[in-house]
């Protein structure tokens, strides 16, 4: 047959399995009843061959990713496929035996049959709010050991050929706080499942078995030959760079990651070899969740449409120690992984700034999560309130950060100010930019945010976890850094206290707030060289005063307009001071 | 002679603007094409109206009804010809706008900005107030600090204010106190609150929604007052505006809800496209509308267009009602290339009309879905439009040969098939959206094709999707002026009141939807509609206690009895089997109370095509050689003139037929009739699913 014309169908099937995938999200979006996934979409898809080579991936964090990667052969390992069934469907969250990154991640994975064969797998992650451990929310950055941080998972059979276990369901419920939410998101992960295995059987019945798996691994060929030919783009060399953690979740003192790019033709290498070792508290990453950070900067700095599946991978060399705070071993805690992966993030695309400069974009401000926890007066219920709130993007070499987003591999959405105040005890007083916050830079990095939250429970826990609180994300190329992250309880008031960068079960009377300042973007390039006519753009939208226009970028402003005498004379001072020192 | 009753339809596109005038008593259509004339539409309007009625020798008096579709707000959001709008909202939320959802656009595409907010910051302003929903009471607005942002409003030059506070689907006082005080101190000003444009929860969702409807609402309001002039001065009915949600809507409520004329050309197509199936017999329908740079397709279920409750407009998520079309960006002109590893990509970019594909001969050197069909033999070599545009196959066959064949290492036909079969596959999984993924089969529905590539595309697609009918209806022209004489005259109401059912119970069901029925009440007084025209339809966004997505449930329109409750829960349960596949036995919620206000326009006549009985042969143009790809290859394919194509005659396949403004392919083993409205109905015989090969070209 024309290998040409092979290639025509193997690109149907690779759209109609990504096609399989979004409509999978979309269910599981739709049907799932803890605001975290319904609203916050914090969830992912994806879509394996029965060798559990990832063929199509819907993601909203590229984190995800990690608890899809080793997932198959995970399973496998303690069910052998001649034991699959059609309508199976295997549970689990472990990091260490099921694959996962952390517990509130269940996945649920199904096997899909076709002519009485298991030919391909169906998966979906969701953050579940609550699994358990010693806070609401199973997630603090001050846990020291896995077996605090939740029930722990591995792969069991949660659908046996079709039938719920009920065995199963009935003790994952008893180990959260919130069994009602868990059982609605469990089956809206059934339901998901459901679809996709509906979806690649008619992929199947339409192309023919041998069709497809030929397609699939013409797939992942493609992927891979794509991505070496972008990587072969980047200038050849040797790239390093460094970052800090602000510390490990209980102790101060900060956890350095270190990485050293090798970059050789079609071959890129990452070596985290020098990286601190595994810590005591929750900020570990497991070797899958480092992956899909490694993942991510590739994509981002090449191209950002190459196809995420294992041929992708295949074409990216990763040494990371075990035993080092990017690849932990049991039983550290790793729920707060997610901070670390975004201090990850910075470093990766740190250490390409020089390959790729006008491809990467300085320090980003990561999330700052907040779990509330406690009864509702009102429906006399226990609730757990998990969010997260985004810090804001570094500046890339020709565009300002974005303010108010989520970085990196996290992605999940914000929870709407009218949905907390309708589904939990508690109200919010502001929600808005902080001005001055983005670094200044040739371009600006992207502005932070604030959000004032008050609880009317009585005797309600609070959780806190951010990173960037010690000190902000780097700039690139001459570019400020971006402002810290700070938590604040009764801002304003007589009993105002900043709170630590992770804690855990802070028990607060009804009518206290919580201030959430989170980190902002660092900025790109000398300030000193910005458009003045941006920094007056920048002043008339509040975004940045004007003493710090003066202060941080040498531009002086009169009624509105760019003073332009003043302007040359504060610029030309610096440049004199700079030439005398 | 008696005057003759008849009916206007106006349809202004960004090119030209399309009338048509149907007789009452015998469906006689009257056509007029004129160019656009796009700093004020309602110029090329009020000049074609008297050449149209003395065509049909009909006065202005005989004119019982005008319909009319505008992309005035489409245009002035593309080009951000928008007024410049003021925002006041709650104290400490106005960054909603901004923050968004604070998701990044894209989570790899580091390179991609945020769109810019619809308001500027410093013209986001706050004020003192607040409702809340449980807890501490609420704090009344401070009107006194509206003087100074009006003020500054003034200074500013703000033409439209935007009035939008936290929960005020729950308590509108607020919203309607400032609005009021606005209003008042900025008489000049359009000013419309959140409460009234959408009254549902979710803040940003609201605010820009509310804030576009204000943006629009100036410019949408001075054409429609001109409009509204030029027709009196020309002395014909008042128009009526076609709304994204299919229906149209009187002059005032057109410039009121300015926003919700947005997806009007769109629903146009779609609503004219379903009344002609209706007549012809098929209430389920899918509509695909090709383009040169997109295709939208929608789906129609029992004569309903489905309509979506929120769309996404240049990047901004709009609560509006809007006819569920789905766009895929690619069609006729869409470019074709090979990638790093080897796959074909076929748009989202598009040649546009100027280079053009390649075969225009007008410097386009990039491969386009049009060069495919013309190396193909599918659209004739020698010109477009009926001759008037003459072509360069050499040019389209050089292009596929250099940009597809030579990196993918095929022959040029095998090409230009890809390029196809990579097209088919986007346009396959564009109808699957709208609906496999929303629980309907497509293969009950019949395809109903046009825009000019549709036809040329339509059997391929069908055949992929298992759909065994395709519908080609006589031309594009006729179908956007006949969705504006169809449509009905329609309001939507909405009010988000979240409460169990268990606890609100047949009372609180009433209480809340006279509430909203009060609001259409007023409507229908307000249009002057008859009591005898007035249809109410209603409906309640319901989810699982503890989800936060809803479903849209149609309800009885009479008052609930307890013993109703039952049957509504069954109704829930089932629309979310049906669109999820599960469904709960789990306590329900009621989350936002819809209320659809229509006058029932009665549809005109349609007349018969001028077809002939008798033998195909006399509609045969000719000869050439076409590729087949499951024929083998090049094959001597008859050539019929679509225009003189005998009425119930069978054609078999293979075959191609060209009209004026489209071509149609019949594939080999389809069979193509002409039924006596002119509509052209092919029977499809589905893909054959062989194992060995799979593209829906079946390359051999």
């Amino acid at each position: 047959m024309d290998p040409g014309c092979d290639r025509i169908t193997t690109e149907v099937i690779a759209h109609r399995f990504a096609a399989a995938a979004d409509e999978m999200m979309a269910t599981l979006v739709k049907t799932a009843y803890s605001p975290n996934i319904k609203e916050r979409r914090d969830c992912s898809v994806a879509i394996f061959d029965a060798a559990g080579n990832l063929l199509a991936l819907t993601a909203i964090a590229p984190l995800h990713l990690s608890s899809l990667l080793g997932l198959v052969e995970n399973i496998t390992r303690r069910y052998p496929l001649d034991r699959f069934r059609p309508g199976d469907g295997f549970l689990t969250n472990d990091p260490y035996v099921g694959g996962g990154s952390h517990l509130p991640d269940l996945t649920l994975a199904s096997p899909v049959f076709f002519d009485g064969r298991p030919v391909a797998f169906v998966a979906n992650i969701a953050h579940h709010s609550d699994i358990g451990g010693k806070v609401a929310g199973s997630e603090s950055a001050d846990c020291t050991s896995i077996f605090q941080e939740g029930l722990r998972i591995p792969p069991v059979k949660l659908l046996d050929e079709g039938e719920l276990c009920a065995d199963i369901l009935a003790f994952v419920l008893l180990n959260t706080r919130t069994p009602r939410e868990r059982e609605g998101d469990l089956r809206a992960q059934i339901a998901t499942n459901a679809i996709g295995v509906r979806r690649v059987q008619e992929c199947f019945a339409r192309f023919g078995a041998e069709s497809v798996r030929r397609g699939a691994r013409a797939l992942l060929d493609y992927a891979e030959s794509r991505t070496r030919a972008e990587i072969a783009k980047l200038p050849d060399g040797t790239y390093e760079n460094e970052e800090v953690v602000d510390n490990d979740g209980v102790a101060d003192g900060v956890v350095r990651l270190r990485v050293k790019i090798t970059i050789r033709a079609d071959r890129i290498h990452f070596d985290f070899t020098g990286t601190d070792g595994q810590v005591a508290g929750a900020r570990n990453m497991p070797l899958a969740a480092t992956l899909s950070g490694v993942y991510y900067a590739v994509k981002a700095v090449t191209d950002p449409a190459l196809p995420p599946n294992s041929g992708y991978f295949r074409a990216i060399g990763v040494t990371a120690p075990e035993g080092t705070v990017l690849n932990c071993r049991p039983p550290a805690a790793v729920g707060d992984r997610g901070a670390t992966g975004n201090v990850l993030g910075d470093l990766l695309l740190g250490a390409l700034a020089d390959a790729a400069p006008d491809r990467v974009m300085a320090g980003c401000g990561p999330l700052h999560g907040l779990i509330f926890s406690g009864v509702d007066p009102h429906r006399n219920e226990y609730f757990v309130d998990y969010e997260t709130y985004a810090g804001a993007s570094g500046a890339l070499s020709a565009l300002d950060g974005k303010d108010a987003v989520r970085v990196h591999v996290s992605g999940a959405a914000n929870l709407p100010v009218e949905s907390v105040e309708q589904e939990f005890p508690l109200t919010v007083g502001r929600y808005e930019l902080i001005a001055d916050s983005g670094g200044p830079g040739r371009y600006r990095g992207g502005l932070a945010t604030r959000r004032d939250v008050t609880i009317w429970a009585e005797r309600a826990r609070l959780a806190g976890r951010g990173l960037r609180q010690s000190r902000g994300a780097s700039g690139l190329f001459g570019g400020s850094s971006g402002c810290p992250g700070v938590f604040v309880l009764d801002p304003g008031g007589n009993r105002e206290t900043k709170l630590p960068g992770s804690f855990s079960e802070l028990e607060v009377d009804a009518g206290t707030t919580v201030r959430v300042d989170t980190p902002s973007g660092a900025g790109f390039g000398d300030p000193w060289e910005r458009d003045p006519e941006r920094v007056r753009d920048d002043v008339a939208a509040g975004k940045v005063t004007a003493p710090a226009a003066e202060q941080s970028y040498g531009v002086a402003l009169v009624r509105g307009s760019v003073d332009a005498t003043r302007t040359a004379a504060l610029r030309e001072a610096r440049q004199d001071s700079n030439h005398g020192a | 002679m008696a005057p003759e009753r008849c009916v206007l339809g106006v349809d202004v596109g960004g090119t030209f603007t399309d009338f048509a005038l149907v007789r009452l008593s015998d469906g006689k259509t009257w056509f007029l094409k004129t160019p656009s004339t796009p700093d004020d539409p309602s110029r090329a309007i009020a000049a074609g109206i008297p050449e149209l009625l003395d065509r049909a020798a009909a006065g202005a008096g005989d004119v019982r009804y005008f319909g009319h579709g505008t992309t005035v707000a489409t245009n002035a959001l593309i080009t951000g010809d928008t007024a410049v709008t003021g925002l006041i909202t709650t104290e400490g939320f106005r960054d909603i706008l901004e923050i968004r959802r604070q998701r990044q656009p894209h989570n790899y595409d580091i390179r991609m900005p945020k769109p810019p907010p619809l308001v500027a910051r410093r013209l986001r302003r706050e004020i003192g107030e607040r409702t809340y929903l449980l807890g501490p009471s609420d704090v009344p607005p401070d009107l006194e600090a509206l003087d100074g942002i009006l003020d500054d409003f003034r200074r500013e030059g703000v033409e439209a204010v935007a009035v939008c506070f936290l929960h005020s689907y729950h308590n509108p006082a607020h919203e309607a106190a400032v609005a009021a005080a606005v209003r008042e101190r900025l008489p000049g000003a359009f000013t419309c609150a959140s409460h009234e444009v959408v009254a549902e929860f979710r803040e940003y969702e609201r605010t820009t929604t509310t804030v576009l409807n204000a943006s629009l609402g100036p410019v949408v309001s001075r054409y429609l007052e001109r409009l509204g002039e030029r027709s009196r001065a020309l002395g014909i009915v008042s128009p009526k505006i076609l709304q994204s949600h299919g229906g149209v809507a009187s002059l005032r409520d057109a410039g009121a809800m300015a926003g919700r004329c947005l997806m009007s050309g769109p629903a146009a197509g779609v609503t004219g496209a379903g009344f002609l199936a209706g007549r012809a017999g098929c209430p389920d329908v899918i509509t695909f509308d090709v383009g040169g740079t997109s295709t939208d397709v929608c789906l129609i279920e029992g004569n309903r267009p489905l309509v979506a409750k929120e769309r996404e407009v240049r990047g901004h998520p709009i609560r509006f009602p809007m006819v569920d079309v789905h766009s895929v960006g690619a069609g006729g002109g869409s470019i074709a290339r090979v990638d790093t590893g080897g796959f074909v990509h076929v748009g989202p970019r598009s040649a546009g009309a100027a280079p053009g594909p390649a075969c225009y001969g007008l410097g386009g050197t990039e491969p386009t879905v049009t060069d495919a069909n013309v190396v193909l033999g599918r659209l004739s070599g020698e010109s477009l439009l009926g001759g008037r545009m003459s072509l360069r196959p050499d040019l389209a066959r050089r292009a596929i040969a250099e940009e597809v064949a030579a990196p993918m290492g095929l022959g040029v036909e095998e090409a230009a098939e890809a390029v196809l079969t990579i097209l088919n596959e986007n346009l396959v999984q564009a109808i699957r959206v709208i609906s496999v993924e929303k629980g309907f089969d497509p293969r009950h529905f019949t395809l109903v094709a046009f825009g000019g590539a549709g036809p040329l595309l339509a059997s391929a697609l069908a055949r992929e999707l298992g759909m065994t009918r395709v519908m080609v209806p006589p031309g594009p022209g006729l179908l956007c002026a006949l969705g504006l004489l169809v449509a009905d005259v329609r309001s939507d109401f909405s009010l988000t009141r979240i409460a169990d059912l268990e606890g609100t119970g047949a009372a609180g069901i009433n209480a809340t939807f006279a509430e909203v029925g009060q609001r259409a009440l007023e409507w229908f007084d307000r249009e002057e509609v008859e009591p005898g025209e007035r249809t109410v339809q209603r409906a309640i966004d319901m989810r699982y206690v503890g989800q936060s997505h809803e479903i849209t449930v149609a309800v009885q329109e009479r008052e609930f009895a307890d013993h109703d409750l039952p049957a509504l829960v069954d109704a829930f349960r089932s629309e979310h089997e049906r669109v999820y596949g599960y469904a709960p036995d789990a306590p329900v919620q009621l989350v936002t109370f819809r209320v659809t206000a229509l006058a029932r326009v009665t549809a005109p006549p349609v007349a018969g095509a001028a077809g002939t009985g008798g033998d195909l042969r006399v509609a045969e143009r000719g000869r050439r050689r076409v590729h087949f790809a499951e024929l083998g290859g090049f094959v001597d394919c008859p050539i019929y003139a679509r225009e003189g194509l005998p009425r119930g005659a069978d054609l078999e396949g293979p075959a191609i037929l060209e009209q004026m403004d489209s071509t149609t392919v019949v594939l080999p083993g389809q069979v193509a009739r002409s039924d006596e409205k002119g509509n052209l109905n092919l029977t499809v015989v589905s893909a054959p699913h062989n194992a060995g090969n799979g593209g829906s070209g079946g390359l051999a």
